[in-house]
């Protein structure tokens, strides 16, 4: 522990009465150039109670985090005192195969939760970036999604249930470890994706699916954006089982190892014959358009995932456009600096990378997106960006602001990442 | 008439004025037999509004939500009433705010999949309406005939085809909504996962107590190339059950899997002429859709998995004919068990998949103890129990002792570590039962929800959350007078 002397007396006294393992360096858990006073690694749901109780009495900020995978979502934090590393709290708490329903801790990795469901032939499908490296809370928190979304079930789909540490440092649980149930308002619909600003969510339970027994990747070239964008349109409207189905732009398909021409990726999973024929009517399809390859194998998705997290410094936003409108918000992310965009057709999302871009610049393609109809959000980008140019756009503050101050009326929990005081 | 506010008559007719300037007076309705029309739902409690009113747009819906604020009075969404768990009751009287008038499909937007509709939309109309575009709304709840898409909103509804495609909130992308106080958002909107709070994943399964929907942007998915229903025929119920979980394991998710046991067969079938064998235990209705191939193996691996657990014989449905007739079978089951006796009380609860027989057997086994016959006809793939328990509520003490049943069966399911409604909701009648699935703790965390959206509490009271959560009045104790017109409550 370093420096008891230099923190509050509170802290110095709290740390004093907490088991040695579950204290940390500050220093490991920095976020946007700012240390912590403290940082814990609580191995038991109670311990997490215990520290937000303590924080809560004394008004100390705490930001929990995982895999610290995603800490610049959302604004700049107005206060951080304490790290609160969720990775201890990783046990697997219930799994029954054949109900294909499953209950874990927070802090366990997606990876983890998939070899353990794997086992079984079952997954949970989601494709976060930038890669199954992220922890389950962390995943939630977040709401991130890839390729997979709107294909296939995603895990706002897929969650049953939610045990989550409150600001006053009760445990509050809803839904439940069924795969259908209707009682009681779904907090945890509440917790996915609100950025842990309303609680700490410690485990959660999801209905899980069969692991297809095959999947496909074929990479479509294409002459030009328009006409990726039309492949891209005739393949979802077919009844082929697809999974994945993303645009690639020049730069990203050159980036993967392509050529420098836009590109249409898709996978198909499912039995072996439903692989084949939809091989067989993807080719068919190609006929009017250009080259198919099948690669060797699905790397190529998890390569996608990870342009997201390549390098720190960079800008990543995520747009959200109907699916009619995808081409144009591609063609106007080439007129900019962007490095890298890439779109998954049937979510109607599009990502946009970008190693440095200004604020008014930024401003101009988001209203140009929500001329679209759309919404522009920044995913990642570098504090200073984040302090002058609103994440997320126009969103409902009145009613998040109301929740906010039920749930954390001190303003403990990642203050001021959804606004000012919020 | 239980607890209503019975306003004055002089405060009545001030409410009426102040709701006249903007909402035309033959929308609103008043008199004594029209109030009647509203004082239930398709659960055994009743209760009067002071008034109802019929929307035709969303102003008028905020208006009305506006007034309700100034008098300080109870506001109660309606859809169709065919809710089984008293959520459309107005227990504390009030403004019952009935949106079957709300009732256009004002876009289907083909190509990016999404339709937008009013919250009085009948279910059925959507899927006829989409049948051109050759997509498909996927929630559809048996009562899809009568039930609107608000109503499937306030529910979180499912139906069979849930365990493919999960329940309406994995298929709305947005709402407008007005809220207590008569401001008017939307939550979510037309493409997935829009920026800020899952506003729109809370609000889905509120039953009213969060703000009244007025639009609904729905997503839409493509009709499979190949649908196969097949009717799998066994002597006992215990057969078909274990017959579910062995073809879950065996890797196949099939688009429905719905069960139906002997006494709902033996009432069905005279009715329906489904085509159910009258002497079988229970039926499995199994649906498997996809590519012509996958529905071929899929159906072959169903077959395989039926036959193994003893069925007597598995039926491929040859036409959409006799597919059509299949489901009539089952979506008309709670309507024909109705005609067989004076009064039904259907249950909804869930039970883990592999714990099916077992509870099945302990429901049946308690109705009898109880003496009511129990028929059971649910989403065996969901473990989503459907007893339906047949009385006459004339009888003395009958309607007591149906409830008494009633709790004795959801305690099975919690024990059995489900829940208590998988897809009807809490209403008023489950909120005491929330505290067999809740902690004191879950449920004032479900509280704060609640006043964040509604401080004042107005919004549909007494539901969901059990007393001493945001609502003073004790459960309510039926009593058999007020059953003094028979009915069949379906």
């Amino acid at each position: 522990m370093s420096n008891i002397q230099a923190f509050p007396e509170s802290i110095g006294n709290f740390i004093k009465s907490l088991p040695p393992e579950i204290c940390r360096e500050p220093e490991m858990y920095v976020i946007d150039g700012k240390v912590p006073l403290s940082a814990f690694r609580p191995l038991h749901i109670d311990q997490i109670s215990q520290i937000i109780q303590f924080a809560n009495q004394y008004n100390f900020a705490v930001s929990p985090q995982g895999s610290r995978t995603a800490l610049t979502f959302g604004r700049k934090l107005e206060r951080y005192d304490i790290a609160l590393d969720t990775s201890g709290i990783s046990k697997l708490v219930e799994y029954t195969p054949e109900d294909l329903t499953v209950t874990i801790e927070s802090g366990a990795t997606l990876h983890d939760l998939q070899a353990i469901l794997s086992e079984h032939r079952q997954y949970l499908p989601a494709d976060p970036n930038p890669s199954d490296v992220v922890t389950i809370g962390g995943l939630l928190a977040t709401a991130r999604s890839g390729a997979w979304r709107g294909n296939v079930p995603s895990t706002r789909d897929l969650i049953l249930g939610m045990t989550v540490v409150m600001a006053d440092g009760s445990i509050a649980t809803s839904g439940g470890r069924v795969v259908k149930n209707v009682s009681g308002f779904d907090m945890h619909r509440l917790h996915t994706g609100a950025l842990g600003s309303l609680g700490i969510i410690s485990s959660a339970s999801f209905k899980v699916l069969p692991i297809p027994e095959r999947n496909v990747s074929l990479i479509l070239h294409c002459s030009d954006i328009k006409e990726a964008g039309d492949l891209a349109f005739i393949l979802r409207n077919s009844v082929l089982p697809i999974r994945g189905l993303t645009i690639l732009d020049s730069k990203t398909s050159f980036k993967l190892g392509f050529s420098y021409a836009p590109k249409v990726l898709v996978e198909y999973v499912g039995i072996e014959v439903s692989i084949h024929r939809s091989i067989q009517d993807t080719e068919e399809i190609m006929r009017r358009f250009g080259e198919i390859n099948q690669l060797e194998d699905s790397q190529i998705w998890a390569e996608i995932r990870s342009l997201a997290n390549e390098k720190k410094e960079q800008i990543v936003l995520r747009c959200g456009v109907q699916a009619n409108n995808i081409v144009e918000v591609i063609k106007l992310a080439e007129l900019t600096s962007a490095i890298c965009t890439w779109a998954n057709l049937t979510s109607g999302s599009v990502r946009v990378i970008f190693e440095d871009i200004n604020v008014v610049s930024l401003s101009k393609f988001r209203s140009q997106v929500e001329g679209l109809g759309g919404f522009m959000q920044v995913e990642t980008a570098p504090g200073n960006i984040r302090e002058v140019f609103d994440p997320f756009g126009d969103i409902e503050t009145d009613l998040v602001r109301s929740l906010k101050y039920r749930f954390d009326p001190s303003g403990i929990l990642n203050p001021g990442r959804w606004m000012v005081g919020v | 008439m239980i607890d209503c506010n019975s306003m004055e008559n002089n405060q009545l007719t001030a409410l009426i004025f102040d709701l006249t300037k903007k909402i035309k007076r033959s929308k609103i309705l008043d008199a004594p037999e029209d109030l009647l029309v509203y004082e239930y739902d398709t659960s055994i409690d009743r209760a009067l509004p002071d008034i109802v009113i019929l929307p035709t747009t969303v102003e008028e819906v905020s208006h009305a939500v506006t007034v309700a604020a100034q008098y300080d009075i109870p506001v109660i969404p309606r859809g169709s009433g065919t809710g089984f768990a008293g959520g459309a009751l107005p227990v504390k009287g009030g403004i019952l705010i009935v949106l079957t008038a709300m009732n256009k499909i004002r876009e289907i937007d083909a190509e990016n999949r999404l339709a937008i509709v009013e919250p009085g939309v009948i279910n059925l109309h959507l899927h006829e309406a989409l049948e051109p575009y050759n997509l498909i709304y996927a929630p559809d709840p048996s009562s899809q005939r009568i039930c609107t898409i608000g109503g499937n909103v306030g529910t979180n509804s499912g139906g069979p085809h849930t365990l493919a495609y999960g329940s309406t909130v994995n298929h709305i992308l947005g709402m407008e909504v007005v809220l207590p106080g008569g401001r008017i958002v939307w939550l979510g909107g037309r493409q997935l996962d829009t920026p800020g709070m899952d506003l729109r994943g809370v609000f889905v399964g509120s039953e009213g107590t969060l703000g009244i929907v007025t639009a609904i942007c729905v997503s839409l998915i493509p009709v499979n190339e190949t649908v196969r229903t097949m009717l799998a025929i066994f002597d006992s119920i215990d057969a078909a059950s274990s017959a579910v979980s062995a073809v879950i394991r065996s890797g196949v998710i099939p688009m429905a899997m719905e069960m139906m046991d002997q006494e709902t067969i033996k009432v069905v079938e005279p009715r329906v002429r489904a085509g159910y064998p009258i002497d079988a235990g229970a039926v499995l209705l199994i649906e498997v859709e996809g590519l012509s191939e996958v529905v071929e193996h899929n159906s072959a691996v169903v077959v395989k998995a039926c036959n193994e657990l003893g069925a007597r014989e598995v039926r491929i449905a040859e036409s959409s004919l006799e597919r059509e007739s299949l489901w009539e079978g089952r979506k008309s089951a709670i309507g024909a068990l109705g005609q067989t006796a004076p009064a039904i009380y259907l249950l909804d609860g869930v039970v883990p998949r592999t714990k099916l027989p077992e509870i099945l057997n302990k429901v049946l086994l308690a109705s009898h103890k109880a003496g009511f016959k129990c028929a059971n006809m649910f989403h065996a793939g969901d473990g989503n129990l459907h007893p339906t328990v047949l009385f006459d509520p004339l009888e003395s003490g009958a309607t007591d002792r149906v409830l008494e049943l009633g709790g004795e069966i959801m305690k099975l399911c919690v024990d059995a570590g489900g829940s208590i409604t998988g897809e009807h909701g809490i209403g008023l009648e489950k909120r005491s039962y929330m505290e067999w699935v809740f902690t004191e703790s879950d449920l004032a965390a479900m509280e704060k929800i609640r006043f964040s959206f509604d401080p004042v509490g107005n919004f549909n009271p007494c539901k969901i959350l059990p007393t001493g959560h945001g609502c003073a009045q004790g459960h309510m104790q039926i009593t058999d007078q007020q059953f003094s017109i028979p009915g069949v409550y379906v």
